[in-house]
């Protein structure tokens, strides 16, 4: 009996590896019923092992799980459109391609995305079969996230409430993203997210096309090493100044990782009516570099906030707000 | 109708005395110490109180003083050209007269200073200034000091004392 059954567990296996792989549903290991159906003891309890409690469990579950897709679905549709807000304001902005580094800015990047749907096209009408697949390959996945069916049941009563619960919460946001989009306002924010941020911050050379000299030029394009832009200012009116370590923390300091200090000035500049000026050091020549003076664009009181602003505070702000936290909670507890 | 210009540019003659780290990679303090130390000297000349010399590090230097009272405050930027920003008041109206002599005060006493030069003010909303260029940081009918001075405050003239009435005897 064991020796018939051990290729179809094998079969089973290779069937669920690819989810085993992409998920963490908490649904217990095959490797048991397995040793249950060849006639090993059973050490379950009774909630574990009744069929219609985990049916009925799950179900509940499941709906449990819709409820909290739809407000997941929800916040990433929040979050799409402030970031796809994000993106058509820097798109419309004349300075955007000022400020930005070469091939950092919105243009350049609706560009590049343009470019890899072309090229996506491209090789598919040289290689259809590599379309098919990843249709195929799609579908698949959308199965099983979204069908219990796709997956077998749990072990125990309250892996199988999780499996559905995420099941359940798939589809409560695809239930959302599908009516969002139908009545267009879901389709934006979906399309923006396939941007992806892309191009090095440009060399002295730039900086040298602003009239600095190689040296100072070479000075500014090296890492920026400085304290970075503060929120809230370090020196604010006493009622609201931070304390200093909330001061310095990365909630409140703009610093982006690995950016030049030409970059960082200007950015500095665009979001901070009260920076100006950077001193040079005397062993590249001295003298400042002044915002004004290179006539850099200043950022309005949204854009301002919205650039100037720390990616930790942004990232907070976001999941404290997220409604389908709960949910996320639940599956990281169990 | 007054109008107010509280952005200032100027040349001087201020050494660069901006500290920087060993590797002169970062800066240690800001530059313009010495220039924001003269003009906080500028402004006791005509009764200004200094109340307190910060650093904005890698911004400018900050001076809060105090005139007749009101609380006030400049960002100064050692740099080419150099930036003043007189801070506006926090209050009532009111303090509006004796703010504008102080802008008025400072700039015929930077004016008289050898040590700055081309001295021209500017409009600022908090964020940008204007492009076109003044001499004086304020037009307009301004009060005196005296009559500033002797015009009681609205919450005086609320709850200050009333004629004491005849006593019957």
């Amino acid at each position: 009996m064991a020796a018939s059954q051990s290729p179809r567990k094998g079969g089973i296996l290779d069937d669920i590896e690819g989810w085993l792989d992409n998920r963490d549903a908490n649904v217990e290991p095959i490797d048991a019923a397995a040793s249950q159906a060849s006639g090993g003891p059973d050490a379950r309890s009774w909630l574990d092992r009744s069929l219609v409690a985990k049916t009925a469990g799950g179900g509940i579950a499941g709906l449990a799980g819709n409820v909290a897709g739809v407000g997941r679905g929800a916040w990433h549709s929040v979050e799409g459109l402030g970031r796809g807000a994000l993106f058509l304001s820097r798109l419309v902005d004349p300075y955007d391609p000022i400020t930005s580094g070469p091939g950092d800015s919105a243009r350049d990047q609706l560009l590049n995305a343009g470019k890899s749907v072309f090229d996506y096209a491209k090789n598919g009408i040289a290689n259809p079969a590599s379309v098919v697949a990843d249709v195929k390959n799609a579908a698949r996945k959308l199965y099983v996230d979204t069908d219990p069916r796709a997956t077998p049941m749990a072990n125990t009563f309250g892996g199988e409430m999780a499996r559905n619960f995420n099941v359940g919460s798939n589809q409560g946001e695809l239930g959302w993203d599908v009516g969002t989009s139908l009545l267009g306002s879901g389709l934006a924010p979906k399309a923006l997210r396939l941007l992806d941020v892309a191009g090095e911050a440009g060399g002295s050379a730039r900086f040298v096309g602003q009239g600095f000299t190689p040296a100072k030029a070479d000075y500014l394009a090296l890492p920026y090493k400085g304290m970075g832009h503060h929120l809230v200012p370090r020196n604010a009116w006493k009622p609201i100044r931070l304390p200093q370590p909330l001061s310095d923390s990365s909630f409140n300091v703009l610093k982006p990782p690995g950016m030049s200090r030409g970059d960082f000035y200007e950015l500095h500049y665009a979001v901070d009516p009260r920076f100006y000026t950077a001193r040079l050091p005397r062993a590249v020549g001295g003298g400042v570099w002044n915002g004004k003076t290179l006539t850099l664009p200043r950022y309005g009181p949204v854009s301002r906030v919205l650039y100037g602003s720390p990616a930790p505070l942004k990232a907070a702000v976001g999941a404290a707000g997220a409604s389908g936290a709960a949910a996320d909670a639940f599956n990281g507890d169990r | 109708m007054i109008t107010i210009r509280r952005y200032a540019e100027f040349g001087c003659d201020f050494p660069d005395d901006t500290i920087w780290d060993a590797e002169e990679t970062s800066i240690v303090q800001t530059g313009g110490k010495n220039l924001a130390e003269s003009i906080a000297e500028l402004t006791t000349r005509f009764g200004c109180v200094i109340n307190e010399l910060e650093d904005n590090l890698e911004h400018c230097w900050e001076c809060r003083f105090s005139y007749e009272g009101l609380e006030l405050g400049f960002h100064v930027y050692h740099a080419e050209p150099c930036i003043l920003i007189v801070d506006q008041p926090l209050g009532f109206k009111r303090h509006f007269p004796l703010y504008c002599h102080v802008l008025m005060e400072l700039n015929q006493a930077m004016r008289r200073d050898g040590r700055f030069h081309d001295l021209e003010w500017h409009t600022y909303d908090g964020t940008r200034e204007g492009k076109e260029a003044y001499e004086v940081p304020v037009v307009g009918d301004i009060p005196e000091i005296d009559e500033i001075k002797q015009k009681p405050s609205f919450l005086k003239r609320l709850f200050g004392a009333r004629k004491a009435r005849p006593e019957i005897e």
